[in-house]
């Protein structure tokens, strides 16, 4: 008897163990989530932002958007949504230099963090929008994100839009995400966007 | 020392003294002196010089003939530019305004093909339009030779040819491939610093240059002339929806995108996401507030119109090309350039299928398709529906010399 008991209890303790770990797994797979209110703002001024308010749209998520706003707006809001991509025509427009535009969305950040907001790094215009500069942004802004949403490649799986469409073609957004532990959602199309959206905001769709 | 005795020393040290070669020379008779052979030379030569003269005064000449553009089906009224601009009458650059009347009220579209006839989808595009669409709600203007006199010459010092031709089931057709500024006979001299209309300052040779001269000046230079008529043209017409249409070279980043002026910029972007799912990857650029002089910042500001600017690729205006031929202009194939793509150092993709005028074009009519379309969607109550244009996969597949055959045009559809 004493020898079953033991046995029941060895059972026992595995099956907890073992439902304790799938627990675990569960939250490590389950997809991060964000809250609305939300505020989409341009790193680098180039026209994704624009872009990424009309996936906002379409995704029924409430926001606000400004192509270089003050800081104040975070105030309320609980996501910042960061649009990378830089244009020289943007920059030389909003007069500012490349380095002050990356410094201006640290502090951005930052301000984001005291508010405690949740923050997402999206890069939607594809390879196109890729560069010397546009990569400056993405290596000192994306590392920061809690969220990447790229126009790119899942890596391994086979490119079968244009080489213009890949921004990650040379795994760099990959590589930030899994250095700094940051989850990821690549996407093929910029429209497929909303999906992701909606997913990430937890949005159920309209009829 | 005797005259003889010169000759042969002249001819044993290589006659390095001509004076005692002439010494040689059989004495002048009546039928056979010096002169007389002179003289037919002389002739000879000015004949020679005259004859190329000629040829080249033809050539000269050609350049400022118009190859001919074929009314299409949609086709209503034609008017000169300078019939709302006096001040262009008779001039280089007065040109030609299509229009083509809807059915049903609606927008109003300008197409401008030809700022500069250097980047030749634009004007191909804009005469694929005339000669193939119809106008079902609406109104569309088309000017394919925006700045005429710039269709007159080349660039110098480019060796760019001054015609290309395309097939096209009922036989070749000429079209003139033209310089990026208007012809300095027509506007000269330049000055040494171009303060425009709008107040940039820019170079010089600008001053020609159509797209840095808005919203022009009536009674400015002769492309400053035309760029206030274009404005007046905007203006007089309640022109709704503009766009401009380009080309860029390779390595220029603004390149297979739409630059919009900011109140046109969520059209754009709208568009752009949705070309993607036809398969056609166009940037956007939002026009920069403080880059005066250009056709999508002053007609925006100056005019209710969304002013908006395409690009597509052309390698011949580009500085890493080779030759410039009508095969690199039509073709778009340069080994230069897939050899500066594997360095990194294009914004475009470039592989040996270059790109060819077919996709330029078809990229700019299926940009302004659904330009149209969207803009429709948003503006209900004035709608601008297009039909018969060739998409890019029409294009493709039949070559844009199908869409541009002078000889369907066998009814006359010049306007009334």
């Amino acid at each position: 008897m004493k020898r079953r008991l033991g046995w029941m209890l060895i059972v026992l303790l595995f099956v907890s163990a073992g439902a304790a770990v799938g627990q675990e797994a569960e939250e490590a797979a389950a997809p991060e989530t964000f809250a609305a209110p939300v505020v989409i703002v341009s790193v680098g001024q180039s026209a994704g932002a624009q872009q990424a308010r009309v996936l906002a749209i379409r995704a029924g998520l409430d926001y606000v958007f400004e192509q270089r706003p003050e800081f104040s707006i975070l105030e309320g809001s609980q996501t910042l949504i960061l649009v990378m991509g830089a244009s020289s025509k943007g920059l030389g427009a909003a007069g500012v230099d490349i380095d002050g535009e990356i410094a201006w969305a640290i502090d951005m950040v930052a301000r984001a963090r005291e508010l405690e907001m949740k923050v997402i790094a999206m890069h939607i215009e594809g390879g196109a929008r890729r560069g010397s500069t546009s990569d400056q942004i993405i290596h000192a802004i994306a590392p920061l994100a809690d969220y990447i949403v790229v126009k790119g490649a899942t890596p391994g799986v086979e490119w079968v839009e244009s080489e213009e469409a890949d921004a990650n073609a040379d795994g760099l957004f990959s590589t930030i995400a899994a250095e700094n532990e940051i989850g990821i959602t690549y996407i093929a199309k910029t429209l497929d966007g909303v999906e992701v959206l909606m997913d990430l905001f937890e949005i159920e769709p309209t009829e | 020392m005797s005259a003889k005795g010169k000759t042969r020393i002249g001819t044993r040290t290589g006659l390095k003294d001509n004076a005692n070669e002439k010494m040689t020379s059989p004495p002048p008779t009546e039928k056979n002196d010096g002169k007389g052979r002179s003289w037919i030379a002389a002739g000879v030569l000015i004949a020679v010089v005259a004859a190329a003269v000629a040829i080249s005064a033809r050539e000269f000449v050609a350049m400022w003939e118009d190859p001919p553009i074929y009314p299409g089906p949609g086709i209503t009224e034609q008017f000169m530019l300078s019939s709302i601009a006096p001040e262009l009458a008779g001039s280089a650059a007065d040109t030609e305004v299509y229009v083509l009347d809807g059915d049903s009220p609606g927008g109003t579209l300008l197409i401008l093909g030809g700022t500069h006839p250097n980047e030749p989808a634009s004007s191909l595009t804009a005469i694929t339009i005339i000669e193939n669409a119809v106008v079902n709600e609406g109104r569309l203007l088309v000017i394919p030779r925006a700045n005429h006199s710039a269709f007159t010459c080349t660039d110098p010092q480019e060796g760019a040819p001054q015609t290309y031709v395309i097939e096209t089931p009922g036989g070749d057709r000429l079209f003139r491939y033209g310089s990026r500024a208007t012809n300095p006979i027509d506007q000269w001299p330049d000055p040494v610093i171009y303060v425009g209309s709008s107040g940039q300052a820019l170079a010089g040779a600008e001053v020609r240059n159509l797209n840095r001269s808005y919203p022009g000046d009536s009674g400015g230079y002769l492309t400053e002339k035309l760029a206030a008529a274009i404005l007046d043209l905007i203006r007089t017409e309640n022109v709704d929806l503009a766009i401009d249409l380009h080309e860029a070279s390779p390595e220029y980043p603004v390149i297979n995108a739409i630059v919009a002026h900011e109140n046109a910029l969520p059209l754009a972007v709208e568009a752009a996401l949705f070309l993607e799912f036809e398969g056609i990857q166009i940037g956007v650029e939002a026009s920069p507030i403080n880059l005066r002089g250009l056709s999508h910042r002053e007609w925006g500001d100056a005019t209710d119109t969304l002013a908006l600017l395409i690009e597509s690729t052309n390698p011949a205006q580009g500085r890493l090309r080779g030759a410039i031929n009508s095969e690199l202009i039509l073709e778009g194939a340069d080994p230069y350039y897939i050899r500066a793509a594997g360095q990194g150092l294009l914004y475009v993709p470039f592989s040996d299928a270059g790109h060819p005028i077919e996709e330029r074009v078809g990229r700019h009519l299926d940009t302004i398709a659904m330009l149209t379309e969207i803009y429709s969607s948003q503006h209900g109550d004035q709608p601008i529906r297009i039909s018969g244009l060739p998409t890019l996969s029409d294009l493709s597949v039949r070559g844009l010399g199908t869409y541009l055959d002078p000889s369907i045009r066998e009814t006359d559809h010049s306007p009334p």
